[in-house]
């Protein structure tokens, strides 16, 4: 038997002798892996972004146009369009003339929904219902009853929206077509070749032309290849004759028919690496305090497994083999668990509109081998680290009564933590100078490091406290407390352990959440500070029509209106360097009688040349770009299409989230639906707004799905997006707390369950079971609120940058927030620690003294 | 005193020269060996007494090598210690040291044969069965074998540990109090099974602060202030008793002179 067997085989014999200490690290690797694991399938889901097709499923290839900017600084990097690009009629006959195809089929999609009693049935992105029959084909819809339609007026529905309307061939149908409502003939019935979730609407191919929001393009182009010919290779051939096209096959296709699921990506990929990274930090920390707080409680058996021969080598093979075959063990477990929280936060974002339903969840080997490979591997580098402090025990010490181990860190380890500190203020610092919209990527990782920083110089902070405020705590406290401020001082290590995951839970619950909402309040303001009304329009069912806009215009009592296109795009000539973050643009009529909706100040040029091809653009991009009035730029619009336009003005926009402002028409044209769904109203001379208000509504009565609203509805649907995000944050904030609250009852139970000889030496002396409970109450209560002011001081690394580079220097947030967090961290320090009390007095004192353990 | 054995033995496993140890520094600096030379000689039982403080357990660590002398020379078993790695003196100490302490220090995971078995286990040698068997059996703990530490008595525990020093067939074993908790029958007990061990050629060196304990040993050094004051061969019960009363009322003297 060779001795690395035997360290291996005594690592074994003494785990199972002492399970119990060793089912802290297991619980913590066990649900940090789960974590991981589940992290690893949102990332995973997010890289394959597979969505099955549904309305296009029986067409075996999807043509789209152009999927994406390609950045022109960075070689590979395509960012996905906001909008749908669609591709020019002419390239369909090109398409079916490449040999192999059987029949190109063009698709236009166009809002449409069906209107019971004058209301419109669905809402949101499935409003792009209206197709032309021929469309028909792409989902195999066969009539069920009637006949295709004809001539204009005539339209077929599915079978489950005419089902849940008790709709018939032959009966008349109320549609709100591109946000107006028509009058239709149900021609005929289809049912899908599978489940289509979202309605369809099938109209004549004359009525399809009238309604196609882009004249002269179409949507997609289904392909069906020719008897024999194999749709991948064709997929291949159309890439190679036909240029500029997307060609997709398989579940690929679904991304052409479902717009929102390119645009989950980033997201998803965010919120997977950012709380991966989170669930490894905690788990490293976890783990290394777990097996700190063990190694001191054998440091008499470790010691002595030194004097009797062991050299420092093997002592550290043997703490590194027992944490990683709990390590192994609690991997394999964490795989299950993994499998099931997956779906679960991957369902809740779902449900919480952070990523588009059609996605489907991805989970494969890949995500289990990384969750399990990656818990494995940080194990093991927190257990190597952890367990150096076991090997450097001396065999002396088997000789001597157990001395309780000073507080001073060794040399290492306050250089880490220097190196830790310092990284935190650096990315502190580096977010004072980032733009808003990109800071939150970078301060994120200040709380990691700033927590990591007081995990290894922990027990040098616990003395600091107890020798600092001690007689404080005892003159709060009562007298009881002198002996917690003792312990306190003396079993610094121990405490410390407890420390480091009451940090980090505050830590990045309060920073997360805060600088979200810091920077949510920034983007929100923003948006409304460019903009001023006395009342929007807003429509639910597709937008809002020329013909509508013409009407609310004429309404009396208007004073300026226009259009609100929100989209977003690039500068490309010169290219502005926004890459994944394009900047927002806003689409308004310049000028309207005199008046603009405009609120930012014109600091060079004039509003009233916003026609056709122009910009008007934010001062600072702008003197970035060495841009003046006059310049002709390239900009590269949501649906991808490249636009040459004029700077008319220049705009004393707000320092961040700043909007490129264009001409309604211009940015209308290059949408998805292609209609406006606001617009903003200013009251004319000598009209208030509640009357506007009122005269509106008047106007507007039974349009379908249109509300009018004062000048709050402006930020209303954009504070709802913005909702969606700091929604994110709340939920990793909540995981991450719940995850660092077990990894505190764990040190907190197996801290205090360590001690019965100490409680039994003490209550020999003449306390009494109420007296340990209080002294434990009062130590309980030390480190939380020392972590707790240290969480807070780390929160605000992150926080206070973030508040600052928005210009907003105070950060804001709801404050129960904070209340919360500060409840939930003595909600489980106190209760913990009386039920381990109970636990570690239950013998009588004069058999707890002879215990082992310190 | 005369026909004392040559302390300066070449043959001696152990040799101390000029050895000091000063543990902390500046004004609370404690001297605990000052100026210790002495040999064991091989196959011989030598007892250190004296008071408390005197440094016996310091001279104990510093010539097993797990403790390094301040200034002077240990040779273990003709290598001078001096500037060994940690591993190294680990590796040195398995392959020629046994310790036998005051708690019985066995590993609480292991049963009676894997404690016995450890320390060649971690030499990364097989052990020798027959040798494990006699050693066990030697002790009296054959019935015993696959039971855990906390389900012996005290008095079987030493015998484990005593077991578990012979095993890897030492140069030399270190033994701390090895008494000094168990009660008086069990004690003896020990003491005599540590005796038949020196019959049979074993090297023992016994640090303890009872004159029984130390009657049992060929040859009693006593220690007073970090320093060899006198040595007894063939020592009785009761002159060791003497004797030691009689350091300890110097020393007291002394310190209150002071």
């Amino acid at each position: 038997m060779n001795s690395r067997r035997v360290v291996l085989g005594l690592a074994l014999s003494s785990l199972r002798y002492r399970a119990a200490a060793s089912l802290a690290s297991f619980v913590a690797i066990l649900i940090g892996c789960g974590l991981l694991i589940a992290c690893a399938g949102l990332f995973e889901t997010a890289i394959v972004l597979k969505a099955q097709p549904q309305r296009l499923a029986a067409a075996p290839i999807v043509v789209g146009g152009s999927s994406g900017f390609k950045l022109p600084d960075e070689e590979s990097q395509v960012v996905p369009y906001a909008e749908r690009a669609g591709l020019p009629e002419d390239q369909v006959a090109k398409i079916a003339a490449v040999q192999g195809v059987g029949q190109a089929v063009p698709d236009v999609s166009f809002a449409a929904t069906l209107l019971h009693d004058g209301a419109p049935v669905a809402s949101g992105s499935s409003v792009l219902s209206g197709h032309g029959w021929d469309s028909a084909a792409l989902g195999g819809y066969k009539l069920s009853e009637g006949a295709a339609p004809g001539t204009p007026g005539q339209v077929v529905l599915d079978a489950a929206t005419a089902g849940a309307a008790g709709v018939h061939a032959g009966a008349n149908v109320e549609l709100a077509v591109n946000g107006q409502r028509q009058s239709f003939l149900v021609s005929g019935i289809a049912q899908p070749s599978q489940d289509v979730q979202a309605p369809g609407f099938f109209f004549s191919a004359a009525d399809a032309q009238r309604y196609n929001p882009h004249p002269g393009s179409v949507g997609l182009v289904g392909v069906f290849p020719a008897d024999g010919v194999d749709a991948g290779e064709l997929a291949g051939k159309l890439t190679d004759q036909v240029p500029g096209l997307t060609v997709l096959t398989g579940d690929d296709r679904g991304s052409a028919e479902f717009l929102g699921v390119d645009a989950g990506q980033l997201p998803l990929i965010l919120l997977a690496a950012v709380f991966g990274g989170m669930v490894l930090v905690v788990m490293a920390l976890v783990v290394s305090a777990t097996i700190s707080l063990t190694v001191r409680q054998r440091q008499q058996e470790l010691a002595l497994l030194r004097a009797t021969g062991a050299t420092p080598k093997q002592v550290h093979r043997m703490v590194l083999a027992e944490t990683m075959a709990v390590g192994v063990l609690a991997a394999l477990c964490g795989a299950v668990l993994g499998s099931l929280l997956g779906g679960r936060i991957f369902a809740t974002s779902v449900s919480l509109g952070i990523v588009p339903h059609e996605l489907a969840f991805t989970q494969d080997i890949i995500a289990f081998a990384a969750g399990i490979v990656a818990t494995l591997a940080i194990t093991y580098a927190a257990a190597w680290f952890a367990a150096l402090s076991a090997a450097r025990t001396s065999p002396i010490q088997a000789l001597a009564e157990s001395a309780i181990p000073g507080a001073k860190v060794n040399p290492l380890r306050r250089m880490g933590a220097l190196v830790f500190a310092a990284a935190t203020v650096l990315l502190a610092a580096t977010t004072l100078f980032m733009p808003a919209d990109t800071a939150s990527a970078i301060g994120g990782p200040a709380v990691l490091t700033g927590a990591i920083a007081v995990a290894l110089l922990g027990p040098e902070i616990m003395a600091w406290v107890a020798d600092r405020f001690g007689p404080f705590i005892r003159r709060v406290a009562g007298r009881d407390a002198t002996l917690a401020v003792i312990n306190s001082r003396a079993r610094a290590v121990a405490f410390a352990a407890v420390l480091t995951p009451v940090t980090l839970a505050s830590a990045v619950a309060l920073g997360n959440v805060y600088s979200e909402t810091t920077a949510q309040k920034a983007q929100v303001a923003a948006y409304s500070d460019q903009l001023q009304a006395d009342a929007v329009v807003t429509s639910d069912a597709g937008g809002i029509s020329p013909e509508e806009f013409a009407q609310i215009r004429g309404t009396q009592g208007v004073g300026t209106a226009s259009p609100l296109v929100t989209s977003s795009g690039w500068i490309e000539q010169p290219y502005d360097g926004n890459g994944s973050d394009p900047l927002r643009l806003l689409g308004v009529a310049g000028q309207d009688q005199g008046g603009t909706v405009l609120a930012t100040e014109v600091t060079e040029g004039s509003l009233e040349q916003l026609r056709g091809n122009s910009v008007a653009l934010p001062e600072d991009v702008a003197d970035d770009l060495e841009l003046k009035l006059g310049d002709r730029i390239t900009m590269r619009l949501g649906d991808g299409a490249q636009v040459p336009v004029t700077v008319v003005a220049l705009l004393d926009s707000p320092s961040s989230y700043a909007s490129m402002v264009l001409p309604a028409e211009l940015l209308t044209a290059h949408t998805t639906s292609g209609l406006a769904s606001q617009v903003l109203v200013r009251a004319a001379e000598g009209t208030d707004a509640d009357a506007l208000v009122s005269a509106l509504s008047d106007r507007i009565g039974n349009w379908p799905g249109t509300t009018v609203g004062d000048s709050d509805a402006l930020t209303e649907s954009f504070q709802a997006s913005a909702d969606v995000e700091a929604l994110i944050n709340y939920l990793l904030a909540v995981l991450a707390i719940a995850y660092a609250a077990i990894a505190a009852v764990n040190t907190l139970a197996v801290a205090v369950l360590a001690r019965r000889r100490e409680f039994g030496a003490q209550r020999l002396a003449g306390a009494d079971r109420r007296q340990v409970r209080r002294m434990l109450f009062v130590e309980g209560g030390i480190v939380s609120v020392t972590g707790l002011v240290l969480g807070i001081v780390i929160s605000l690394f992150t926080v206070l940058p973030m508040a600052i580079s928005t210009g907003e220097i105070i950060p804001s947030g709801p404050v129960w927030v904070f209340l919360a967090v500060v409840l939930a961290i003595f909600l489980i320090v106190w209760p913990v620690t009386a039920l381990s009390a109970r636990l570690a007095m239950r013998r009588s004192p004069i058999e707890a003294v002879k215990l082992p353990g310190q | 005193m005369n026909d004392v054995p040559t302390m300066t033995s070449v043959e001696a496993p152990v040799r101390l020269d000029a050895v000091h140890k000063t543990y902390g520094s500046g004004e609370s600096a404690v001297e605990a060996l000052s100026g210790v030379s002495v040999g064991f000689p091989a196959g011989s039982f030598t007892a250190v007494m004296g008071p408390s403080g005197s440094g016996k357990s310091t001279l104990l660590h510093c010539a097993a090598g797990l403790d390094k002398p301040s200034s002077g020379r240990v040779t273990l078993v003709g290598t001078d210690l001096k500037g060994k790695s940690e591993t190294k003196l680990t590796e040195l100490r398995r392959q020629h040291v046994a310790f036998v302490f005051q708690s019985f220090n066995l590993m609480p995971a292991l049963n009676v044969e894997q404690n016995v078995t450890l320390p060649t286990l971690l030499a990364g040698r097989e052990p020798d069965q027959a040798w494990v068997s006699q050693v066990i059996a030697r002790v009296g703990l054959s019935q015993r074998v696959k039971h855990r530490p906390g389900e012996l008595s005290g008095g079987q525990q030493q015998r484990v540990a005593i077991a578990r020093a012979l095993a890897a067939r030492p140069q030399v074993v270190f033994a701390d109090e090895p008494t000094g908790a168990l009660d008086t029958t069990t004690a003896l007990e020990v003491l005599g099974l540590m005796r038949e061990l020196v019959s049979a050629g074993q090297t023992i060196v016994m640090v303890t602060h009872d004159p029984v304990a130390a009657s049992y040993a060929d040859n009693v050094l006593f220690l007073v202030d970090g320093q060899i004051v006198t040595q007894m061969a063939t020592p009785s019960v009761e002159a060791v008793a003497g004797t030691l009363a009689q350091l300890g009322a110097q020393a007291k003297q002394a310190r209150g002179q002071r």
